[in-house]
Parts: structure tokens; sequence; C-alpha cells
């Protein structure tokens, strides 16, 4: 019976504990290097990224190489802040939507289509290789995008690999996905990388890189409660 | 166990087929590393961020086939090119609208086109510009 205090809070511990274990992610932030190079050049681009579900409120801080907040929402609503000289530029529109983003795609669980059946593409087949189950799909008819299809290979229930063919079957861009890691109870990937073959033999080869992932309340509010400045300067906006 | 021997390539074969058939979807990580670390890095700060940025889209880039192909590099370059604004920037609206904003961002890396884009903007000469981007309606101009 003397042990009875401590085994109860052992057990209130382990409660409270699972309680947090099966907490949805409502906010989420990152740190991002965007990297890409080609014939020997290279350009990097550093941005923290928030994202909360709510409202699907993305804020993208570009610190390099120059310092801009892009804020998107589920409704497509956009803004473009330059910081270093207080100008605006917004619109709106679907296409500018959140539900675009790979958070999006991976904090909803679109992972086995990665949203193409949402822009019209339809599976054509699914054949298992080595422990890998390889999806091909159709673009939609009369897509004014040249491509003949596009693979999505799954390992394990993760998305690996993204491929893109031209109308002559020719691999136009390949996107891999690697590094996963636990975020919560969801596995995202800290590596994602591009090939856009441009010609024979030649590619532009680029690398998202995320680390230093936050979530939830561990989620620094700044620039999800971003609110541009009222004397900022309003520009053309996009069309 | 002389047939245990035999076995040996049928084994090696076979693995190295299933390594490859892997390899077709998986990324080699150090390979990338070391992709990024022979290239020569641009510097995107100084001349080119006065020129973008003084003035935003206020009519400071009509300044002649130079400027269009810097300022329409460098826009691709910031996060607006995975919107399209270098492509409207040149006029090409629709392939802005259709090619960037569609297919690209849907997949999680709108920018990815608009970084291509901007990298050969910039490496181009004046002439290539020109003749291959300037007034290249086509959605992605390197398909």
């Amino acid at each position: 019976m003397k042990f009875f205090p401590a085994v109860f809070f052992s057990l209130m511990l382990l409660l409270i504990a699972s309680f947090n274990w099966f907490i949805p992610i409502h906010k989420i932030s990152v740190e991002m290097v965007a990297r890409s190079v080609h014939k020997g050049k290279s350009v990097t681009a550093k941005a923290e990224v928030f994202y909360q579900t709510t409202g699907g409120l993305m804020v993208t801080h570009f610190t390099s190489p120059f310092e801009q907040v892009v804020i998107t929402n589920s409704k497509g609503e956009y803004k473009n802040y330059d910081v270093q000289n207080n100008t605006l530029m917004q619109s709106q529109g679907l296409d500018y939507s959140s539900k675009n983003s790979f958070f999006y795609c991976f904090l909803s669980g679109k992972t086995q289509d990665m949203g193409l059946a949402a822009y019209g593409y339809s599976l054509r087949d699914t054949r298992v290789e080595n422990e890998m189950v390889i999806t091909t799909w159709n673009p939609p008819a009369g897509s004014s995008v040249n491509l003949s299809k596009v693979e999505i290979v799954h390992e394990n229930l993760l998305p690996v690999f993204m491929g893109f063919y031209n109308t002559e079957g020719r691999p136009a861009q390949k996107i891999f996905y690697s590094n996963y890691q636990n975020v919560q109870d969801i596995r995202m990937p800290m590596n994602i990388t591009e090939f856009q073959y441009i010609a024979d033999n030649d590619s532009i080869v680029s690398r998202r890189s995320y680390s230093n992932i936050q979530i939830n309340e561990s989620v620094v509010n700044t620039y999800l409660n971003f609110k541009v400045p009222a004397n900022a300067r309003l520009v053309k906006s996009a069309e | 166990m002389k047939k245990f021997y035999l076995l040996i390539p049928f084994f090696l074969i076979f693995f190295s087929s299933y390594a490859s058939e892997n390899s077709t979807y998986k990324i080699n990580e150090a390979e990338i590393d070391l992709l990024f670390e022979q290239s020569d890095e641009i510097d995107m700060s100084g001349v080119f961020a006065q020129k973008i940025f003084i003035d935003n889209y206020t009519g400071r880039f009509a300044n002649g086939d130079d400027d269009k192909k810097i300022i329409a590099g460098v826009l691709a370059l910031t996060f607006l090119g995975a919107f399209g604004v270098h492509r409207y920037y040149l006029g090409h609206t629709k392939a802005g609208v259709i090619g960037y904003l569609l297919p690209s961002i849907c997949f999680g890396a709108g920018w990815i086109p608009a970084i291509i884009d901007g990298v050969l903007y910039l490496t181009s000469t004046d002439e290539e510009f020109n003749k291959k981007y300037r007034d290249n309606q086509k959605i992605w101009v390197w398909l």
C-alpha cells in the first residue's frame, strides 16, 4: 500500500504522456535550405516555413538571398511582403492555396497519390517490384502538360520516388523523397531531391533539406501571427 | 559443396540486379552532396538585389534586354518564381499560370521549375536568352 502513490503517479504520467503522443499536429515549423545546381553553378535559398492546419495558413520567411515573408492559406489568399522595401504584393486564387503544399500532402495523409487525383490524373496500373509499390498515372485528357505518364513509388507505404515522363517516354523530372523522420505519428522526408532533364545528358539537380522541425506548442508563433505593416506600399499584384 | 560455389555467381547476379533496380528509385545522397560541394555558388546579393527590390514591379523593369534577362532570372530564383512571376514579367501569362501554379506547386516543389528557369536565364548569353527564352510561350521552356 505504501507504494500506491508512486504507482498511481507513474500511471498518471504514462496516461498524460500517451495523450501527448496522439495529439494531432496542428502547427509545424521547419527550417529549409534549398539548393540547385546546373553546369557547376549553384544557387541557395534559406527559409523558415510555418504551417497551421486551421485555415491552412502557411508562412514562409525567406532569409536568404532576400528577406521576404510569403503568406498563403487554404482559400488561396496570397501575400508577398518585401521586408527591405516595405512593399506588398497580393493576389487570390486556388492555385495559390496551401492545399497544394508539401505540408498539406503529408500532414493530411495524401501521399498515396501525391495530389495527382485532385488534378485529374487517373490511375493506369499498379505493380510491385522489389517490395516497392509502383503506381502509374495518366495525365488528364486534354491537359496541356506534355507528359505521357507519372510514376509514384512507395516503399513501406511511404513515397520514395515520383517520375514524370514526356510524350517520348523519357524522364522529364524525377523527385526522390529520402531521409524520412518521425514527426509525431507521421513520417516526413527531410530531403527532397529533384532532377529536371532539360536535354540529353543535361539536368538541373535541386534539393530541399528540412531540419529543426517543431510542432504544436513548440512552434514560435511570430510569423504565424505576422501582420503586414499597415504602411506597406502595395505594388502590382500577381495575376 | 561444389554446387554451393556454383550458386555464388547466381546470387551475385541476382543481388546486383536487385540493387540496380532499387537504385532507379533511390537517391545516392553522397553523390548529391559531392555535386553541390564541387559547384560554384552564384552570389545573389548586391547588384541583383538592388535591381530587383528597388521600386518593385513599378516599371523600372523595362530597361532593355540585358535587364530583362537578369531581372527575369532573379525573379525566378526568388519565391515569386514559384508563382510564375518571372513568366508574367516576360509576358507569358498563360505559361506562368498553367506551367507553374497548377502542375508544380501541387507536387510540393513549386519553385523547382522557376529555379530551373532562373539558372537557365542567368547562365545564358544575351543572344541565347533572346532566341530561346524571351518570346518562348511554351509552358516549360526546357521541354
